[in-house]
């Protein structure tokens, strides 16, 4: 599905991704945890395309392509997509209009026929219900004015309706409640399958108790320092990154 | 004129030019005082054109004009609209609503045939202002030209010194047209064409009141003033349309006086012409009442659009609101002077502008100017101009998606605009616009 080879990116002259090795298959849940500004929201967001950052070095494939080759809009359709940790507010902009014209976009690049205004309609309100959305979200424009649970909420939303092969999401636990939290990891685990992968990053062992991961990778200072299973999140979460650091430095000098 | 050659040098050939330039325009102006009218419009004529010819065009030297160059009209060379031309048959494009009132110009004279008038109910007279004067005149002899002020106005000067047509629309007392009543200008190339409106609601009447301008692609000069009387508790709704050619030079001046407890809506949308000028003067001249003036402009290429607007807030307990946003694209240059005066007596004011710019391209210009003098001391006034691009985070929030670059950035536009557009009363027209939107921006 997506494999990472060697990945390196900056901003601003600033080295953030320093050589990332990653693979994912078809199917796996990966969790990637790490400290603020280790560089996560870099790699999904270098991932999806954004071109405020600068690939120095390495390649990804997405099945079978040179991802990095790939405009933002079509990484998307061949079924890339990131939940933002801060989804953007845009005034103006139908909630749902917006999706449609997302999914003909991609429906389009896979030369199927358009959905019209009603069909799409449909098919929203039952991906909605799925993820437990207020209805009324979907003729506001997009996220503006929404809380902060409501906009990652949205989020889960618009991936249930794009129907992704690889979804990313960055942090999309946080700024959840209880209840909320439950929701997304159901609409996550309802949109498990065998050909479906799933890039989470959290700060969180929580969300990982609803959506049991496959593979647990620590990134820290732009690398990935030590992957593991699901097991390991749990020692993060007792022992703090700290401890993940030191293991590191003293690897080094042995 | 003959001083002028006798100077000799570059200036010489510029002074003849002007003169020539008069001497058409005066020509027009005789022309136009020949029709039949009463005396005392003819008074106002000559005094109109004497104030013309002292005038002259205005330059970007005048505080008014600074950032509007008229040279395309001042050393243009334009025919006066004497002969009616036939062939523009079939300018109407369908503008939307199909059930309505139709008063159709062209180079501000009156088409019999291509308006839509016959069953207009009692109490609404729309008719060309060249018949009633002709016919009825005592209807428009306490507004006709009672309003839009010449004196310092060139371009006023010259409309009422030159106009021959226009559109009269009256409606009586307490009488609510539903249709909207559509005025539709077109302006043939190479001619200029003033054109005279007078809008008048009576007492306590409502009414949908759309200008449309439309212009042949090569260049023209559309001299267009609307006067507007909003009686007591009258309520209008009023849009104007400038969907000129990509050539045409455009000029109006709209003055709206209000009377207490009135409501005047308005909407200024403007994507046409290459040069492009819209004053606006309202004038609250009485207690409660309610005036809002909206405006979208959306320019490409190098067009040139400026619009001024005063608010005059004479009385106590009034309000006013205006939003005005532009889309600037190319080599385009957006100008929005937008004055707001709340007089000494002018107590309980509510006010609220705003001038909302959106660049596209590095070579497009904004000048923006929002003020407001205040002379009264218990009043609520707000007013801000902002400019900006579009939002990064936004557009790849949209790619993110799976929408192209060149949607997502169409998306953004129209959303910008979209607030304006959706203030306009007949749906029809607003699909319309909409559309053209589209064409225009991509
Ligand atoms: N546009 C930018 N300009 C400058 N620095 C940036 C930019 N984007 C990211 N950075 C820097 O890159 C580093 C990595 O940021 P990133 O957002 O990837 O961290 P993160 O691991 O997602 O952190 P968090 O857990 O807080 O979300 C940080 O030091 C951040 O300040
Ligand atoms: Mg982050």
């Amino acid at each position: 599905m997506l494999t990472i080879d060697n990945l390196q990116a900056k901003v601003e002259d600033k080295q953030i991704l320093r050589g990332i090795n990653l693979q994912i298959n078809p199917g796996e849940i990966h969790a990637i945890m790490g400290p603020n500004g280790s560089g996560k929201s870099t790699l999904a967001n270098v991932l999806a395309g954004r071109d405020m950052y600068e690939v120095n070095g390495g390649s990804v494939e997405f099945n079978g392509q040179d991802l990095l080759d790939l405009d933002p809009e079509v990484r998307a359709r061949e079924g890339l997509f990131l939940a933002f940790q801060y989804p953007v507010e845009i005034p103006g902009v139908n909630n749902t209009y917006f999706l449609r014209a997302a999914v003909n976009a991609v429906r389009k690049h896979h030369g199927e026929p358009e959905l019209d205004g009603a069909q799409f309609l449909k098919f929203a309100r039952e991906k909605a219900k799925l993820v437990e959305l207020d209805p009324t979200l979907m003729n506001r424009s997009v996220n503006e004015g929404f809380s902060g649970g409501e906009k990652k909420r949205n989020e889960i939303f618009q991936m249930a309706v794009l129907n992704p092969k690889l979804a990313i999401l960055d942090e999309t636990d946080s700024g959840l409640d209880i209840d909320a939290l439950r929701i997304v990891a159901n609409g996550v685990n309802a949109l498990r399958s065998p050909d479906r992968s799933f890039l989470i990053v959290t700060h969180y062992q929580r969300l990982l108790d609803y959506i049991v991961p496959d593979f647990v990778h620590v990134l820290v200072d732009g690398r990935i320092v030590k992957s593991g299973g699901k097991e390991l999140a749990l020692e993060l979460e007792e022992k703090g990154y700290a401890w993940v650091e030191e293991e590191l430095l003293a690897g080094a000098i042995a | 004129m003959g001083r002028g050659r006798a100077i000799g040098g570059g200036d010489c050939l510029k002074m003849t030019t002007m003169s020539d330039t008069n001497l058409k325009y005066r020509e027009a102006a005789l022309a136009a005082s020949q029709h039949p009218q009463p005396d005392w419009l003819k008074l106002f004529r000559s005094r109109a054109w004497n104030e013309f010819e002292k005038l002259g065009f205005p330059t970007t030297q005048h505080e008014e004009w600074k950032y509007c160059n008229v040279r395309p009209i001042s050393e243009g060379e334009f025919q006066s609209p004497l002969v009616f031309s036939q062939q523009t048959n079939g300018y109407i494009e369908n503008l939307g609503d199909d059930d309505a009132y139709l008063l159709a110009f062209v180079n501000g004279i009156y088409d019999i045939t291509a308006s839509k008038i016959s069953d207009a109910p009692v109490g609404l007279t729309i008719d060309s202002l060249a018949s009633v004067l002709k016919n009825i005149p005592d209807l428009v002899k306490p507004h006709l030209a009672n309003y839009a002020n010449f004196e310092g106005e060139a371009f006023v000067a010259l409309n009422t010194a030159t106009f021959v047509d226009g559109a009269v629309v009256r409606v009586a007392d307490n009488v609510v047209v539903e249709k909207p009543i559509f005025l539709v200008n077109y302006t043939t190339s190479g001619t200029a064409a003033p054109v005279r409106n007078l809008v008048i609601m009576e007492r306590n009447s409502q009414a949908t009141v759309i200008e449309i301008f439309l212009s042949e692609n090569e260049t023209s000069f559309s001299n267009i003033v609307t006067e507007i009387v909003v009686s007591e508790s009258a309520v209008l709704n009023h849009t104007k349309v400038q969907l000129e050619g990509g050539n045409a030079n455009h000029i109006s001046t709209q003055v709206i006086e209000q009377s207490k407890s009135s409501v005047f809506d308005s909407q200024n949308i403007c994507l046409g012409a290459s040069l492009a000028r819209t004053t606006i003067y309202a004038r609250l001249g009485a207690e409660h009442i309610e005036c809002t003036i909206d405006g979208l402009y959306c320019l490409n290429n190098n067009q040139l659009v400026d619009n001024h607007t005063t608010i005059d807030h004479a009385f106590p307990n009034c309000n006013s609101f205006e939003l005005y946003k532009g889309v600037m694209d190319e080599k385009s240059t957006g100008v929005f002077n937008g004055k707001i005066f709340v007089r000494q007596d002018a107590q309980k004011t509510d006010s609220k502008q705003t001038n909302q710019n959106l660049l596209l391209s590095d070579d497009a210009t904004i000048n923006t100017k929002p003020q407001l003098e205040i002379y009264a001391d218990d009043v609520r006034c707000t007013h801000g101009a902002t400019v900006g691009r579009l939002d990064p985070n936004a557009l790849f929030y949209l790619q993110a998606r799976g929408i192209g670059a060149e949607e997502a950035r169409s998306i953004l536009v129209h959303a910008f605009a979209n607030e304006v557009i959706q203030r306009v009363k007949p749906v029809g027209l607003r699909t319309e616009l909409e559309k053209r939107l589209y064409q225009k921006l991509g």
